[in-house]
């Protein structure tokens, strides 16, 4: 029943729609303009990502040493 | 208040709209590029969700020891948090009625006929059962009609009486198949083995049906973290939603977006004017300097 394609993807790439979800709802329910919102969507991404990209070396970095 | 540009119209209905389907408020009020978005990433999102965990993610369950509190995430979808209600509502109601009041009951039906503990057969076909008189009352009695295949892939034809021990699943539930189970009876009335499989169970009567203890665990055996996962797609379509439902009652939060932004927001914003702010601080003369300048020159 489950496509066997999305259960061989690793979870992790499903943050990437799921943050460009919440990137573009959000800033759509800031402004109305639609540059301004795209703008502050691409922005709101970027910190998503960069901020999980963090913890997840973080995480990695942790796992390894200890 | 909204800005003026943006047209409102009717903000309790724009709201209820956005509530029952993401980005319909917006789509009512004209605002065709946010109605649009909200739709697409919303419910593509929360479908995305219900898809990855066979349409089971979301339902309402708030009995003791057994509550999904995250169906109040999940509700801020109304198209899909009301027939959870409703479903949940059918559910408990079922139990207080007798399986029998179905009858007559005839379906497709696939499972297996197990004869003793070395002979399984898979069999297909259809199963038709309805209340007869007995010895002693009314009793179910019913036959199926099908083919059976063997391990080999052998196929052949197939009719059994069935009688005594039926036990049919209930109506409304998770999923898309009704178990079912019933003894097999010989010409002269004596068990011969029996069978046990699933007949179909219909959209209206399993979708967002409340998930049992049981049905969870093989959810979870079966898609592992994928049905966590798509769990929380529909929470935070949920959630965002009510962000969504709120700008079609109140128009956006910040405002249109070709304000001048605050003063904090701006220096971050624009370059320009943060650097115009450091030349003006290089500019200023040091306080020892400046007092120096004021001096009278003898």
């Amino acid at each position: 029943m489950f496509p066997l394609l999305a259960v061989q993807v690793n979870v992790l790439w499903y943050l990437f729609p799921l943050a460009a979800v919440i990137s573009l709802v959000y800033s759509a329910s800031r402004y109305e303009l639609t540059e301004r919102i795209l703008q502050r969507a691409g922005r709101l991404f970027v910190t998503i990502v960069v901020f999980m990209a963090i913890v997840l070396v973080i995480l990695l970095l942790l796992s390894r040493w200890l | 208040m909204a800005d003026p540009r943006i047209p409102i119209k009717n903000q309790y209905l724009a709201a209820v709209l956005a509530y029952l389907v993401p980005g319909a408020g917006h789509l009512y009020q004209g605002r065709m590029f946010k109605g649009t978005l909200y739709l697409v990433c919303i419910l593509g999102t929360y479908l995305a969700g219900l898809y990855m965990s066979q349409w089971k993610a979301v339902y309402y369950r708030m009995d003791a020891g057994n509550r999904n509190i995250a169906f109040f995430a999940q509700a801020g979808v109304g198209m899909f948090a009301i027939p959870a209600y409703v479903q949940a509502k059918r559910y408990a109601k079922q139990h207080e009625v007798d399986a029998e009041s179905e009858l007559p009951l005839s379906a497709e039906f696939h499972g297996v006929l197990v004869k003793s503990e070395d002979e399984v057969d898979e069999i297909v076909g259809r199963i038709e059962l309805a209340e007869h008189a007995g010895d002693f009352g009314q009793e179910v009695r019913g036959k199926f009609t099908g083919k059976s295949v063997s391990e080999d892939g052998q196929t052949q034809p197939l009719e059994l009486n069935l009688a005594y021990q039926i036990d049919i699943g209930l109506k409304v539930g998770p999923g898309a198949g009704r178990g079912i189970q019933s003894d097999v009876v010989d010409a002269d009335g004596n068990r011969d083995g029996w069978i046990r499989g699933v007949i179909p169970r219909s959209f209206v009567n399993h979708f967002a049906a409340p998930l049992q203890s049981d049905d969870q665990g093989e959810l979870s055996g079966e898609l592992g973290k994928f049905f966590e996962l798509a769990k929380i797609f529909t929470w935070i379509a949920g959630l965002l939603n009510i962000l969504a439902v709120w700008d079609a009652f109140e128009g956006p939060a910040y405002g249109y977006g070709d304000e001048e932004e605050s003063t904090d927001e701006a220096k971050k914003d624009s370059p320009g004017e943060a650097a115009a702010a450091t030349q003006s601080d290089e500019v200023a003369p040091p306080a020892d300097k400046a007092a120096a300048a004021e001096e009278p020159v003898v």
